[in-house]
């Protein structure tokens, strides 16, 4: 057993005072729904959520580009991933803004559903049966469930091929 | 002497075109003249945008209709049927010229030297407006959105307001019907 001396070294020690060898590294991200299905973002590429903004038509782009949001008076592009993954257009209000120091680029999303720290352990590879598998990073294993991480710039290079043609 | 307040040193004369959703802002030195529309002849033309000759004074030109492409292509819906037409200058040899020249049928009857109208809805207003309001769009759409004629963008009342450029509109539907 230590002593006290013992465990006020141990609190004093600069840095983490957790035994890093035992602490397990994790990273935030936002896991959100898109019409009944379940997707996460790292959290660092997370700005903010917003909702009920009207979505302004924007003409001659791809269909997943359903339009601009007006935040703070500036246009932000609107992603539909559901007309990505599955050809049919999302009825939702709610918008992740995306942190892209180069662009404004926001998606369209039914609900966010939780924030949750993930271990690394719990990171798995993209099956090839994951519908829009080669948008994501790979999927993480929350509450039983497989939850695929969107790969944005997977997603932000389609838009640059697509409007370029 | 009066000095300009900062939004009078960045306010420009533009034409405010309306529609029910969105507007769209065309800069006042586009365009010299106008005129109430009113269709002279068929042009003949395979643009459906570019099948009307309207007369301007003793001169004849082909027309563009703005106010049926932004209908068709920005979804633009109007508030009333009755159109003008606005008459802007055009330079021979310019991608104005070429894009009349590789749809009109070759008649010379047609072609003024160097004016073309643009037919427009009459729902608008020349105005001073600020500069200040608008936003560059998206940087990743910008160049696409350029190429199609919208140059900018900003929101007034639930309305989005484009900044267009006629002449890249006309060249983008006159490409639309070559490809």
């Amino acid at each position: 057993m230590p002593d006290n001396d013992e465990i006020l070294a141990q609190i004093s020690r600069p840095g983490n005072q957790e035994d890093p060898a035992a602490a397990e590294e994790t990273e935030k991200y936002v896991i959100f729904d898109i019409d009944g299905r379940s997707f996460a973002l790292p959290g660092a590429q997370v700005q903010e959520i917003v909702i009920d903004y009207e979505i302004f038509y924007l003409p001659f782009m791809p269909p997943y580009i359903r339009g601009l949001i007006n935040r703070h008076g500036e246009p932000y592009t609107v992603i539909d991933l559901k007309i990505l993954f599955q050809q049919q257009p999302l009825d939702g209000k709610k918008f992740i803004i995306i942190r892209d120091a180069y662009d404004k680029l926001s998606l369209l999303i039914t609900d966010i559903l939780k924030i949750v720290n993930i271990k690394k352990s719990s990171i798995r590879p993209v099956t090839a049966q994951t519908t829009g598998s080669g948008y994501f990073l790979y999927t993480a294993a929350i509450d039983n469930a497989d939850i695929p991480v969107l790969h944005i710039d997977t997603v932000v290079k389609k838009i640059e091929i697509d409007v370029s043609r | 002497m009066k000095l300009m307040s900062a939004a009078e040193i960045h306010a420009c004369d533009f034409l405010l075109i309306r529609y029910r959703h969105s507007e769209f802002f065309i800069n006042r030195s586009n365009f010299s003249g106008s005129v109430v529309y009113s269709k002279a002849a068929e042009s003949g033309c395979r643009c459906r945008y570019l099948s009307d000759i309207i007369r301007y004074g003793e001169i004849t030109l082909p027309a563009f209709d703005v106010d049926r492409y932004l209908q068709d292509h920005f979804k633009s819906v109007p508030e009333n049927t009755s159109k003008l037409c606005i008459i802007s200058r055009y330079r021979k040899g310019s991608a104005a010229d070429l894009a009349l020249q590789s749809v009109l049928p070759s008649d010379p009857l047609y072609l003024s030297a160097d004016r073309l109208a643009f037919i427009i809805t009459s729902d608008a207003e020349i105005g001073k407006f600020s500069v200040n309001t608008m936003h560059l769009l998206p940087a990743r759409l910008r160049l696409h959105c350029r190429e199609n004629g919208i140059l900018s963008c900003s929101f007034e009342h639930h309305k989005i307001r484009y900044f267009i450029d006629l002449f890249t509109l006309l060249g983008s539907a006159v490409r639309r019907v070559s490809n």
